[in-house]
């Protein structure tokens, strides 16, 4: 599910102009590569349940 | 990336053909005489062997004509650990593999030590699509240099099959085949799929595999086969594939189509391997993995058995050999062959999706392609190093120790046999059979992380909170001074490591860590009152190495018949300290290291009267006459 981020008007009106000189096809699509290349990634490549999941089949784990 | 490949493959074939005699110096031709075969048999026991010498003749043989004693294995006996410690000749300490399972203190989150694949970071996004900016890559844990690499960069061959903790394979110029520790398609160690279509099933995720109810009711089904996960998509839903059913219950079986692929199954018959793509951009991008399916039950309902899906060696998508190309030719000789690490499905069993027969059925298929591995090596054996991994005896041992003597003698005799074509081929080889350690019952299950909390040590939000959610789900870290990891880790909550550590480095973290040693050694089981912890090792203190920075801060031997609990083992923290072990999974090893040595078998007589695993390791390296290296500390034991 699609979650929203507020910005303030100058920081939105900063990123419209950036999304649109950077040839992003909207604001969002800006907005959504500049938080996924900044945002640490330690936690959130993976799910808990994936983590889990890995380790599970490897028998000694369950 | 191709041209590196080339590049690594000419240097290859330039290096056989100087290996193979064509104007090489004195030195070479004398390292090139030297044969040493190295036989791993994961999980042989000590005490197994000496009961069923007259079973075992190879053995016995092997034995009279040159020596046998128990092999010391490490602290902990983890196959990992111990296999890191054969393959660098250093203690966990050197090579930095503690437990099957290590932790990021930054984020309290477990991870395999044996590596795993992790995806690009920076992707493009393009409609449903997140295209990868950087190849993924596995992280790659073990420290120190593999033996066979200081062999090969002396010119000595090495062909190094089915090596644990080694995946991805090291670099050099040598023939490997990644083992113990190389994942399926999905990431995992081994996720297989049941599809039923019993009324009561209901579709699960369970421990190494997925139940899939379906509603066939005797007619043509077509079954949904999950691939890896479509890395290319935003969504990174599972790329997915077809698997068509048409049974003909009258005769007991079916009809089945997957891609291009037609085969009929009788009931109980397992199919041949079987390639199948999973588009991932369609027409465009697809995955290839291979899979083999069990017709379990054809009348009177469906089940069907699916293999996890393995990586395939003809066109891997990850490289699992070196060269690049040695698992297809592997393939070409033997056929297409179970690629993931730990082949035999225990988990299929513990499910109840196999019988104990249907199990061993299944950890026969994958021992018959391990040995015809071993077959095909030796055949092409000329000289240098040769080394084979045997997985099915430790696997097997989890499953029937203790209970099924006679099956396990089975996989024993196989091995035995196996030994003995070796033997007969093996000429003026040097051969060394070993295991990496032994085995014990499993009989009471402890929840470390539970006695930690009724000791004090550790602290719910709620005391209410026991239960079987993992990963430190309700701990409050801000109460909590120690907690347990993985199968023999305990460890502090120290300030300045951990994300929320409370414990002060130095005189507070001594403190605490000597009160639980003393109760931990004072533990006594309330069903027996036998001890429950046979020995305590702090690692930055017995181990000569300095990659500790993963390690725990003791290392809990259990006594044999005692293994830390699966929940605990994954932070869990339950309401009992101790139960029965009501698991399949009846024998482990996973304890003090001290009660569960291996097997050192050599057609020389062997000089020492305590050898290490460590120890083989400086002594295959003597046998080529390259001299120990200064990070290894082990002793020549022939």
């Amino acid at each position: 599910m699609a979650k929203t981020i507020k910005v303030g008007k100058e920081l939105w009106e900063r990123i419209e102009r950036a999304a649109k000189a950077g040839g992003y096809s909207s604001a969002q699509e800006f907005g959504e590569h500049v938080l996924d290349k900044y945002v640490p990634k330690s936690e959130d490549t993976d799910s808990k349940e994936e983590i889990l999941k890995r380790l599970k089949g490897l028998g000694y784990l369950e | 990336m191709r041209g590196n490949k080339s590049r690594l493959v000419a240097g290859w074939v330039l290096a056989a053909a100087v290996l193979g005699g064509w104007g090489c110096g004195r030195a070479e031709l004398r390292s090139n005489s030297k044969k040493v075969i190295v036989l791993g048999i994961d999980g042989m026991d000590p005490g197994f062997v000496e009961r069923h010498w007259g079973s075992l003749p190879n053995l016995e043989r092997l034995r009279r004509g040159g020596d046998y004693k128990r092999l010391g294995t490490t602290i902990p006996p983890q196959s990992p650990v111990a296999w890191s410690t054969f393959i660098t000749g250093q203690d966990p300490g050197g090579h930095g593999i503690f437990d099957y399972v290590h932790r990021d203190p930054a984020t309290m989150l477990p991870f395999s030590s044996m590596g795993e694949t992790v995806e690009a970071k920076h992707r493009l996004p393009l409609g449903p699509y997140a295209l990868p900016l950087s190849a993924g890559k596995v992280r790659f844990l073990r420290k120190g240099t593999a033996f066979w690499q200081i062999l090969s960069e002396r010119g000595i061959p090495a062909t190094v099959l089915r090596m644990p903790t080694n995946f991805p394979p090291v670099q050099c110029q040598c023939q490997e085949l990644a083992g113990m520790g190389t994942p399926d398609m999905q990431g995992t160690f081994g996720t297989f799929t049941f599809y039923t279509d019993e009324p009561l099933e209901e579709s699960r995720e369970v421990a190494g595999g997925r139940i899939v109810r379906v509603k066939a009711s005797g007619n043509d089904v077509v079954l949904r086969l999950e691939g890896p996960v479509n890395s290319l998509r935003k969504d990174r839903s599972r790329a997915t594939a077809s698997l068509a059913v048409h049974p003909d219950a009258g005769a007991k079986a079916a009809r089945f189509e997957v891609g291009d692929s037609q085969f009929i199954l009788r009931e109980g018959e397992w199919s041949d391997w079987i390639r199948v793509k999973f588009p991932l951009i369609p027409g465009i991008k697809s995955a290839r993995g291979i899979l083999r399916i069990f017709a379990k039950k054809l009348s009177g309902g469906l089940q069907i058995y699916v293999t996890p899906l393995n990586i395939d060696p003809v066109s891997p998508e990850v490289t699992i050999s070196v060269p690049g190309s040695y698992s297809r030719e592997l393939a070409g000789a033997i056929g297409l062959f179970y690629t993931q690490g730990t082949a035999e499905d225990t988990a299929a069993l513990r499910q109840g999706v196999f019988t104990l027969k249907e199990y061993l059925a299944q950890s026969r298929l994958a021992a018959e392609e391990q040995l015809a591995l071993l077959r095909y090596g030796i055949e092409r054996y000329r000289g240098g190093l040769f080394f084979l991994h045997f997985y099915g005896i430790d696997q097997n041992s989890h499953m029937l120790w203790g209970k099924h003597e006679e099956e396990l003698l089975e996989t024993y005799r196989l091995v035995d046999d196996a030994i003995g074509w070796v033997m007969e081929r093996a000429g003026d080889a040097t051969l060394v059979v070993m295991s990496d350690h032994g085995f014990a019952a499993f009989d009471r299950a402890v929840h470390l992380n539970t006695w930690l909390m009724r000791e004090g040590f550790l602290t719910l939000d709620e005391p209410a909170n026991t239960g079987g959610e993992e990963l430190f789900a309700h701990v409050d870290w801000s109460k909590t001074q120690a907690y347990g990891l993985g199968l023999n880790g305990l460890y502090l909550n120290l300030q300045g490591r951990e994300r929320q550590g409370i414990v002060r480095p130095g005189p507070e973290a001594d403190l605490v860590l000597r009160v639980i040693a003393r109760r931990l050694r004072e533990f006594r089981d309330p069903k027996s009152g036998r001890q429950v912890v046979s020995s305590l090792d702090a690692p930055r203190e017995v181990f000569k190495g300095t990659a500790l920075e993963l390690a725990p801060d003791l290392i809990v031997g259990w006594s044999p018949g005692y293994r830390c609990s699966w929940q605990s083992a994954l932070g869990a923290v339950v309401a009992e300290t101790i139960e029965d072990n009501k698991d399949a999974w009846i024998g482990d090893h996973c304890m003090d290291g001290r009660k569960v040595p291996g097997v050192l078998f050599v057609n020389r007589r062997i000089r020492l009267a305590d050898p290490q695993l460590a120890d083989l390791t400086v002594t295959i390296l003597n046998e080529f006459g390259v001299p120990r290296p200064g990070e290894m500390s082990g002793r020549v034991v022939f």
